[in-house]
């Protein structure tokens, strides 16, 4: 009879108390690893982000930039013939670095020269030849965009106007909008 | 004690509090963290905020008499700029008041002539010493509420700007270092009858139609009339076929509000004589007059205005379509005083009315109708949205404004050729 009821509790009895509480131990502390570690990353990723975002967002705040004057230059001499240039200034008057991706131009009496049409680069200026362009603090840049010789047709007139917007490379914009005169018309 | 301390009851409770502490302490961190990096965006917004409150708060303002000079300079005091006994300069100076109690530092000036001087534009940076094309650094600081500051800037001998003995006109821009643009015209263009008024960027033309000016034909005027100051364009280009009869164009109208905000001390409208009928609104705007010889007398005696899409600048209403104004004319002030036989603020009845050679008129239209093209269909005027460049502002009778921006041209443009 007695050994019939050891036989029952040996079967009763997986492990040892021993083992079994080193597993739970064991599967306790793995757990509170594997969780400590998701969280871990999960706020690592957060906060990157965050860092990311505010400090984009407060250049992107300290970006200040103004198109200060547009000018379209008609007697300037292209190979002996006179062409229309608009020069554009732009003046970085904020605290950050300014990067201009992209000038747009507009004229509603005029159609732009072909592949002049939205985002134009310019033909020369002070700063640089092509887009994207970097303005530094206080800097002024005048961007020439050369619209050619025989532009436009009809031909441009006192009244006219051009609508410029400029781009920066974190998403701010200036715009302008110059009515052209021109002696004589 | 020894029981207490080898007693394994409460390891798993500490084994588990010492996870959850893990846990509140490293979002803990992670909140501080972000708190910090929110606050430092805050101060940046703050800051920023605070830049264009300055920069909003700034007010230069070109005052009387505006542009001064040429005096030809060949000093260099310091001995380092351009402008020498060899290469003279004209030294031009422009006053300005400073209307606001913050300090403005200006960091260039643009100046863009119609005529004579910066006929290309001229960009003027700030130079310590006297050279062409840049103004003295040591006057490119304004003090909060400075009165009469004098920013000298020089230019080379070929380059001199229109004065106000002569018709034509210089855009002045001046640029602050807080990114503020202030730009004024000079010569100043006249002001109303006691009040503010301005004028739209531009040159003024004026054509009078045969039977306006007692027989002068504004068509058969010759080209380059320098004689009489003024340049003539062909007609044509107005209309295609000439001046229509009974009407007067004109272009780039400054704008005044002076008969309804107060004409002679009066009550608002009270002084104008056509303020009783509601039924129309009366449009007003300023010209240039002139006619073609100074022994000519030029009497207004009738017509209207139209407006007409085939114009350059023309409104059109974005489908096609092309819009007319029009109205007649009852009459005309001369709001700037001085003007010879024409005492400030005399109305002029449609037929009485003088025109001086050279001096302003405020020409006073009653618009009652406009139409677009092709069927033309008569509107009220009240809907009307007008859309273009130079600007017109209409009152009706019964106090409302019509905010309106209008193109108009003409035939003539005084100054150079």
């Amino acid at each position: 009879m007695r050994r019939i009821r050891r036989r029952r509790m040996k079967r009763t009895l997986a492990v040892s108390t021993v083992v079994a509480n080193l597993m739970m131990i064991t599967i306790t502390l793995g757990l509170a690893a594997i969780l400590i570690a998701w969280t871990g990353s999960t706020y690592g990723l957060f906060t990157s982000g965050s860092q990311i975002f505010f400090q984009q967002r407060g250049q992107a705040l300290q970006e200040r930039f103004t198109i200060e004057n547009v000018f379209l230059n008609t007697t300037d001499d292209c190979g002996g013939q006179a062409c229309k240039r608009l020069l554009i200034f732009v003046r970085n008057d904020g605290a950050e670095e300014l990067t201009v991706v992209a000038i747009y131009v507009y004229s509603p009496q005029h159609a732009l020269p072909s592949g002049k049409d939205g985002r134009i680069d310019p033909a020369s200026g002070t700063c640089g030849l092509t887009l994207p362009t970097t303005i530094s603090v206080g800097q002024v840049c005048e961007f020439n965009l050369n619209f050619g010789v025989n532009y436009p047709s009809p031909p441009l007139k006192t009244g006219d106007n051009f609508y410029i917007i400029v781009a920066s490379a974190r998403g701010n914009r200036a715009t302008f909008t110059v009515r052209i005169f021109i002696a004589g018309t | 004690m020894r029981r207490l301390l080898m007693s394994r009851r409460a390891v798993s409770s500490m084994i588990g509090g010492i996870i959850i502490l893990t846990l509140f302490l490293s979002a803990l961190s992670v909140m501080v963290f972000i708190s910090q990096q929110y606050d430092s965006y805050q101060r940046t917004v703050e800051t920023m905020n605070q830049r264009d409150v300055d920069a909003y708060s700034e007010n230069l303002v070109v005052i009387y008499p505006g542009l001064v000079g040429p005096n030809v300079t060949t000093n260099d005091p310091s001995g380092g700029g351009s402008c020498n006994r060899n290469t003279p300069c004209n030294m031009y100076s422009i006053l300005i008041s400073n209307d606001a109690a913050i300090g403005t530092q200006i960091s260039r000036i643009y100046i863009n002539s119609s005529s004579s001087g910066c006929v290309n534009l001229c960009t003027f940076d700030p130079a310590p010493v006297p050279t062409p094309l840049t103004f003295l650094e040591s006057s490119a600081f304004v003090n909060p509420s400075e009165f009469k500051h004098e920013v000298i800037f020089y230019l080379t001998t070929d380059l001199t700007f229109t004065l106000p003995t002569a018709y034509g006109l210089n855009s002045i821009s001046i640029v602050t270092t807080r990114g503020r643009v202030f730009s004024t015209q000079y010569p100043f263009p006249p002001t109303g009858v006691s009040t503010i008024s301005y004028m739209v960027a531009g040159t003024m033309k004026i054509a009078y139609q045969p039977s306006l000016v007692g027989g002068y034909n504004s068509a058969n005027e010759g080209t380059g009339d320098s004689a009489h100051g003024y340049c003539h364009e062909n007609p044509t280009r107005v209309s295609g076929s000439g001046v229509p009869g009974g009407t007067l164009y004109f272009v780039n109208p400054w704008i005044t509000q002076a008969i309804f905000d107060g004409y002679g001390g009066s009550a608002v409208g009270a002084a104008f004589p056509y303020n009783n009928n509601k039924n129309y609104t009366i449009m007003y705007v300023a010209v240039y007059a002139v006619y073609p010889n100074a022994t000519q007398t030029i009497t207004i005696t009738g017509g209207s205005i139209w407006m007409e899409a085939t114009m350059p600048g023309a409104t059109q209403l974005g489908d096609g379509r092309l819009l007319y104004l029009g109205g007649s004319l009852i009459g005309l002030y001369y709001p700037w005083s001085g003007g010879p036989s024409a005492p400030s603020g005399v109305f002029y009845s449609a037929g009485s009315s003088p025109l001086m050679q050279g001096y302003p008129v405020l020409l006073i239209y009653r618009i009652t109708s406009y139409s677009w093209g092709n069927p033309q269909l008569t509107q009220s005027f009240s809907d009307l949205t007008f859309t273009g460049m130079a600007s017109v502002t209409n009152k009706r009778e019964d106090g409302s404004y019509v905010g309106a921006s209008m193109p108009l041209d003409g035939l003539y443009i005084r100054g150079s050729c």
